[in-house]
């Protein structure tokens, strides 16, 4: 316990940590002056032209989802997003709807909270391996499971804390701004809450997989570059060079297994929270994300355990 | 006497995939009594530190047996509680001042706060206790360092390189602080390049050399096996005492102002040969080795004229002396 209290307070007291909280802040602070220069209440013309314009969509997307389930190459499950979904409120524009948009927001959020997770637990244990500063600290507790696992253990709790009390003030903020300067929507239709509530689970949880994922890294690499460095090689050399050189080619006719080489895929996947919106499936997607981030933790911790601190 | 330390046959080698092996420790033993104020000496380079880092469980050594209070360093983390030890110069946070630095510690290692402001009373830093510690000099950092292993209380004290940026005020004060923790009992195993400031505060010594020990023993026994019963002599007629002196079976050469006579085991034979000539001596200096000398000698790294030294080098044309096995008294 006391040592999960002192790595408490030393990763508050870093400075990199409370910049990064900055950083979320002052992003949020951007989207609400963005949502609150933009947007305005709608009025009854609006409606009407929103109205037309969502009766046009629905009948051109419905078109489009009876070519797909008369095509016999492709298998219905995949016709699902194209499903006619026009909406009026879809059609507002220059007003802000809560119920329509919240989820984009929600997707946006969860992007900044999975880079700051994957820095915040990367430089908690990169900086300090690097620095040696780990040295002094395993002088006092001598036992390098138990310290790894507290560091571990902190930094995805301070993740966990930071991403719920954002994701509490984010929908906060953007259903009081919807209400003052936008439209609150259809949050009284059945299910709207708690698929709100399953996205920000899902959410939070990608950011904590990607904490633990930067945190094995800079652990493996000694440096917390080494886990910035990986991700940015990752993205680069892997998401966009081989996602091009293997489309280009045509590696594999099979468009399902292809997208199954590309961890973007399953974080698609994973976000939706259901089959259909990418190619790789959401059962293939939380699989593949466990067993990253158990066998890149485990490998961090036996990495740990056995080399030599110097 | 009961040893705190005890080091048999300790092996290291380091692998790397581009610099490949390096012999870290080759066979190294060292014992440390309780109570003394034991001087680890050694090259950059000669294993002092991963010595070091082996006893306190940071590096698995390849061979060999390691105690620390008793007890197999392989389970250093059941004596932690009762050894204070820095390893090289630690790095701190650049932004937590000085004492939640401590206290960080202090709370990850279930010590009072209380000792805390003791340490940085001991070290003498309680009035820039609150400063960020990228404010600190070298010195100011190293002390710092020394009141992190003054936290616990330890029974047992390891200080590598302690006096590194100290100046004469604080190398003053840190002699002082380690014979004040010496007196309460602790016993205190400090490594360092400042032999005399070994000399003035160990009890007993360590030479360590390419990765083997070269010397071990009280400071006065190791300082006495390499007394070459050197005198200088200074007397009138100086040309006419060295031709009687070495005519008696001196060795004899002549030096700035006087001359070194070696081998004397008698230096009343000096006066009585001289004095016989009518040669009247002004003055008869027995010249004692000092640490650097014994030092210099063991590792074989007393500068060559005309020849840089490198770090981690020796020189392969000096001759290194057989190892000086000199028990401390029991």
């Amino acid at each position: 316990m006391n040592l999960i209290l002192a790595e408490m307070s030393r990763l508050l007291s870093r400075r990199f940590a409370q910049l990064m909280i900055l950083l979320l802040i002052v992003t949020f602070i951007l989207t609400v002056l963005v949502v609150l220069g933009k947007s305005k209440q709608p009025t009854e013309d609006m409606w009407i032209v929103a109205r037309s314009a969502a009766a046009s969509a629905a009948r051109e997307q419905q078109q489009d989802y009876n070519a797909c389930l008369n095509n016999p190459t492709r298998p219905t499950a995949s016709c699902e997003s194209l499903k006619p979904r026009a909406v009026p409120e879809e059609y507002l524009y220059g007003v802000f709807t809560f119920a329509h948009e919240i989820k984009n927001l929600i997707y946006f959020l969860t992007a900044f909270l999975a880079l700051f997770g994957f820095l915040v637990a990367a430089s908690s244990i990169g900086s300090e391996l690097h620095s040696g500063s780990v040295v002094n600290l395993l002088l006092w507790r001598p036992n390098r499971t138990a310290v790894l696992g507290a560091k571990l253990g902190v930094a995805l709790g301070f993740v966990a804390v930071v991403s719920v009390v954002f994701t509490l003030v984010y929908i906060g903020t953007f259903y009081g701004l919807a209400a003052w300067v936008g439209w609150v929507g259809h949050t009284e239709d059945r299910g709207f809450w708690i698929d709100l509530i399953l996205v920000c689970m899902r959410g939070i949880t990608l950011a904590l997989v990607l904490s633990a994922i930067g945190f094995a890294i800079a652990t493996i690499g000694r440096h917390t570059a080494a886990a910035l460095g990986s991700l940015i090689g990752y993205i680069i050399v892997w998401e966009l060079g081989a996602r091009l050189i293997v489309e280009t080619l045509n590696v594999d006719n099979s468009n399902t297994s292809r997208d199954q080489w590309f961890l973007a895929s399953h974080v698609i996947a994973w976000m939706s929270g259901r089959d259909g919106y990418s190619l790789t499936t959401f059962a293939d997607a939380t699989m593949t994300l466990a067993v990253i981030v158990a066998a890149l933790t485990a490998l961090a911790f036996i990495s740990f355990r056995r080399r030599d601190i110097t | 006497m009961t040893a705190v330390i005890e080091i048999a046959g300790l092996r290291k080698t380091f692998r790397g995939l581009l610099d490949g092996r390096k012999i870290a420790l080759d066979g190294f033993d060292m014992v440390v009594h309780a109570g003394q104020v034991h001087g680890f000496l050694g090259p950059n380079g000669s294993g002092k530190t991963t010595t070091l880092r082996a006893l306190l469980g940071l590096v698995r050594a390849d061979g060999g047996s390691m105690t620390i209070l008793g007890t197999p360093s392989r389970r250093f983390a059941d004596v932690a509680h009762r050894v204070g030890a820095i390893v090289e110069s630690p790095t701190f946070f650049k932004n937590f001042s000085g004492r939640h630095t401590l206290r960080l510690l202090a709370r990850a290692g279930g010590v009072p706060l209380e000792n805390v402001e003791e340490a940085l009373a001991m070290v003498g830093l309680v009035h820039r206790a609150e400063d960020p510690v990228g404010g600190y000099s070298l010195g100011m950092k190293q002390r710092l360092a020394v009141a992190s292993a003054l936290l616990k209380r330890p029974e047992l004290l390891i200080l590598d390189e302690p006096a590194n940026g100290l100046d004469p005020a604080g190398l003053h004060e840190m002699r002082r602080l380690l014979r004040a923790v010496a007196t309460d009992g602790v016993t205190v195993l400090i490594s360092s390049h400042l032999l005399s400031e070994v000399e003035q505060i160990c009890d007993s010594v360590t030479i360590i050399s390419r990765g083997r020990r070269v010397a071990h023993g009280p400071v006065t026994e190791v300082l006495a096996g390499h007394d070459r019963g050197e005198y200088f002599i200074r007397a009138g007629a100086l040309d006419l005492a060295r031709t009687r002196l070495e005519a008696e079976g001196f060795n004899v050469r002549p030096v700035d102002g006087g001359l070194i006579a070696s081998g004397v085991t008698d230096p009343a034979h000096i006066s009585e040969t001289l004095g016989r000539e009518g040669i009247w001596l002004a003055e008869l200096t027995p010249l004692g080795p000092d640490l650097e000398t014994v030092y210099l000698d063991l590792t074989a790294t007393r500068p060559r004229p005309g020849r840089l030294s490198e770090v981690d080098r020796v020189d392969e044309h000096a001759s290194v002396p057989e190892p000086i096995e000199i028990e401390a008294a029991p």
